[in-house]
C-alpha cells in the first residue's frame, strides 16, 4: 500500500503513544493537516504557535511524557522559538513539527521561508530536516527517543555547526546534553505526496 | 563523607520528579537526617510538610534555608544545575563546604560550581546504589542549629501581619492553597513576583503539582502550559497564576480553552505593574519606575467575551468565596484579583550578591510606622 509522508506522519506519532497534538495550520505543514482525518489524534487548535510549544511543555512536566507541537514553516517555526528555549532550558521533553519549503526552493528566499534548524540550534536537543518520505519513520522513531530518553545525542547527529554555537563556547565543551530534551523535526512534504513507502 | 559530615544539606532540583526518584530521595534524607532545600523546579519533590523539607533556595529563597547553604559543611547536590538564581556569588557559595553532584548531564559537572565528588547518571539509579549504604545518623544538633537559624523570620511573614484592609498576593495564593490542597491540584505560574509568592506560600505536596517556567523565565507561559497540563491529566484541578503583564503575552489562547471546553481556573495577580520589574527599580534604580506600569483592560470582561465565567476580588474576605465558586462552576473561571500595588518579595539576595546577603522583609514594627 502507498502511503504519503503525511499519513506516515500520524502513523508514526500514533505508533509513539501520542493522542493529542498542539497546533496551527499553514501552507507548508498543509498536507500534513489534511491526513489528519485519518488519523485518532485530537488536534488542539491553538491561537498562536508559541502556545503550542507552551501547551507541549505543558504536558510534558505533567505527564512525563513527550508532548508535541506542530506548526507551519517560516512565522508558524520561528514562534515556536521562545517556547521551545523555555522547554530547553527545563528539560522538558518535547517534539516540535514544521513544515518546510520545497526543497527546491530551500535558500531561496521563498514565501514563509527560514533557517528553522539553524536558529534553534542551540535550544534544541537535536534537529533534523526531513526530506524525504521514507526517512520520516526512522527519524521520528530517533528524535522521541532523543527527546524522552538520557541518551546523549550520537556524534554523528551533531552537525558541525553546534561547535560554534553559543552554549558550546560559554561552557568550552561541546554541548552534548544528555537529559530529557527537544527535538524538532522539519518537514519538507511537497504537495503532491507521490512518494512510494512499501 | 557523607557519614562523617555534621552539617550536610541535600539541594534537590528537578531531576528529582524527571528520574522518579522521589521515594529515594526521601530515603536518603530520613536515613540520614539531613535537611533538604530545593529549588523552584523541585518544589513538590519533597512534601513540603515534611519534617527535613526546608523549603525554597536562591534568590527569593526564605532566609534560613540560604544560611543553611552557607553555614553547610556538605552540599549533596540533586539532580540540579546550581543557576545563579540558587547559588548567588559563585565567590562567596558555601564557603566550608565539600560538594556531592550527582546529575545525568556531565555538562553540568563542574560548570558552575567546582565538586568534590560528580555521580554522572539518573539520579534514582544513583541513589538506589547509594542507599544501601547510607548509615542512619543523629544529626539533632544541626536540625536545631537551622531551627535557630529561622530567627524571626516567621513573625516578618507578611502571612502574620494583622489585617490591614489590603488584599496581597500572599494572602491570595495561601486562601487558594488552603482551599485547593488535599486534591489532585496542579498550579501553573508564569514569571515575576507572583511565581515567588507561589513558590513561598503554597505548599506543594506532591511532584509535578508546579509547573513553571525556571530556566528561562518566560512570561507568558503560564495560560498555555496550563491547557497541556488539563489535557495531559483531565482529572486534576488545574490553577493557573498568573501576573497581569505575563496574562496579557498569550491571553490569545482563552479561545482555546473554551474551544476544547478545558475546565481550568485562572487567577490573576493583579498589581497594575510588571511587578518583580518595579521591584528591581524599587531597590536597585532608585524607584525610577520607567515603563512599569500597566495599563489593563478589565480581565473580567476580557473573560466574558470568551463566555468564560469572571469575577474581580478587591478585598481579602471576597478570596475564599471567589475560590470555592470557581472550583464548583464546571466550565473556565477566571478570578481578576486586585492586590497591593507596590508589594514586593522579600527575602531577595540581589543579582551577584552573596547568599547570606539577603534584602529582609523590614519587621512588622516599622512596617506599621509605614503604614501610619
Amino acid at each position: 500500500m502507498m502511503k504519503t509522508g503525511a499519513q506516515i506522519l500520524w502513523e508514526c506519532l500514533e505508533h509513539e503513544g501520542v493522542t493529542h497534538v498542539f497546533g496551527y495550520p499553514g501552507g507548508a505543514i498543509l498536507p500534513a493537516y489534511d491526513a489528519l482525518k485519518y488519523s485518532k489524534i485530537h488536534h488542539v487548535l491553538v491561537r498562536h504557535e508559541q502556545g503550542a510549544t507552551h501547551m507541549a511543555d505543558g504536558y510534558a512536566r505533567a505527564s512525563g511524557r513527550v508532548g508535541v507541537a506542530v506548526a507551519t514553516s517560516g512565522p508558524g517555526a520561528t514562534n515556536m522559538v521562545t517556547g521551545i528555549a523555555t522547554a530547553m532550558l527545563d528539560s522538558s521533553p518535547i517534539v516540535c513539527i514544521t513544515g518546510q519549503v520545497g526543497s527546491k526552493l530551500i535558500g531561496s528566499d521563498a514565501f514563509q521561508e527560514t533557517d528553522i534548524t539553524g536558529i534553534t540550534l542551540p535550544i534544541t536537543k537535536h534537529n533534523y530536516l526531513v526530506t524525504r518520505a521514507d526517512e520520516l519513520a526512522q527519524t521520528m522513531r530517533e528524535a522521541f527517543y532523543v527527546a524522552s530518553s538520557a541518551a546523549p545525542a550520537r556524534s554523528s547527529w551533531i552537525s558541525p555547526r553546534m561547535r560554534n554555537s553559543p552554549r558550546a563556547s560559554s561552557t568550552g565543551k561541546l554541548r552534548n546534553r544528555s537529559c530529557q530534551g527537544i527535538v524538532l523535526i522539519f518537514l519538507r512534504l511537497p504537495r503532491n505526496m507521490k512518494r512510494r513507502w512499501s | 563523607m557523607i557519614h562523617s559530615s555534621k552539617r550536610p544539606v541535600i539541594l534537590l532540583g528537578h531531576g528529582a520528579i524527571v528520574s522518579g526518584a522521589i521515594r529515594e530521595v526521601r530515603d536518603l534524607a530520613e536515613r540520614a537526617g539531613i535537611p533538604v532545600a530545593l529549588t523552584l523546579l523541585g518544589l513538590g519533590a519533597l512534601p513540603a510538610s515534611h519534617p527535613l523539607n526546608l523549603g525554597m533556595m536562591g534568590m527569593h529563597g526564605e532566609a534560613w534555608v540560604n544560611h543553611t547553604i552557607q553555614e553547610a559543611d556538605l552540599l549533596i547536590a540533586l539532580g540540579m544545575r546550581f543557576d545563579d538564581r540558587v547559588t548567588g556569588n559563585l565567590k562567596t557559595y558555601a564557603p566550608n563546604a565539600k560538594k556531592i553532584h550527582v546529575e545525568i548531564d556531565p555538562c553540568e559537572i563542574n560548570k558552575n560550581v567546582k565538586v568534590d565528588v560528580a555521580l554522572v547518571g539518573d539520579l534514582r539509579e544513583v541513589l538506589h546504589a547509594m542507599l544501601p549504604k547510607i548509615e542512619s545518623i543523629d544529626r539533632s544538633d544541626w536540625l536545631d542549629l537551622i531551627d535557630r537559624l529561622k530567627g524571626d523570620s516567621a513573625v516578618r511573614d507578611i502571612q502574620n501581619l494583622p489585617d490591614s484592609g489590603h488584599l496581597y498576593a500572599a494572602h491570595v495564593i495561601n486562601d487558594l492553597w488552603r482551599q485547593a490542597r488535599g486534591s489532585n491540584t496542579v498550579v501553573v505560574t508564569d514569571v515575576g513576583q507572583h511565581q515567588m509568592w507561589e513558590a513561598q506560600y503554597y505548599k506543594h505536596e506532591e511532584p509535578r503539582s508546579l509547573i513553571t517556567s525556571g530556566g528561562l523565565g518566560t512570561m507568558g507561559f503560564a495560560l498555555p502550559a496550563a491547557i497541556g497540563v488539563k489535557v495531559a491529566r483531565p482529572e486534576a484541578e488545574v490553577w493557573v497564576v498568573v501576573g497581569d503583564g505575563g496574562f496579557q503575552m498569550t491571553m490569545c489562547e482563552l479561545a482555546t480553552i473554551v474551544q476544547e471546553n478545558l475546565k481550568i481556573n485562572i487567577a490573576i495577580i493583579n498589581n497594575g505593574f510588571l511587578g518583580m520589574v518595579r521591584q528591581w527599580q524599587e531597590f536597585f534604580y532608585e524607584r525610577n519606575y520607567q515603563a512599569t506600569p500597566l495599563l489593563n483592560p478589565d480581565f473580567a470582561k476580557v473573560a466574558g467575551a470568551y463566555g468564560i465565567q469572571n469575577a474581580t476580588v478587591t478585598q481579602r474576605s471576597q478570596v475564599v468565596p471567589a475560590v470555592q465558586s470557581a472550583r464548583q462552576h464546571d466550565g473556565p473561571v477566571l478570578i481578576n484579583f486586585q492586590v497591593e500595588q507596590e508589594d514586593t518579595v522579600y527575602p531577595m539576595v540581589a543579582a551577584g550578591a552573596a547568599l547570606h546577603e539577603m534584602i529582609r522583609r523590614p519587621s512588622p514594627i516599622v512596617e506599621t510606622a509605614a503604614d501610619e
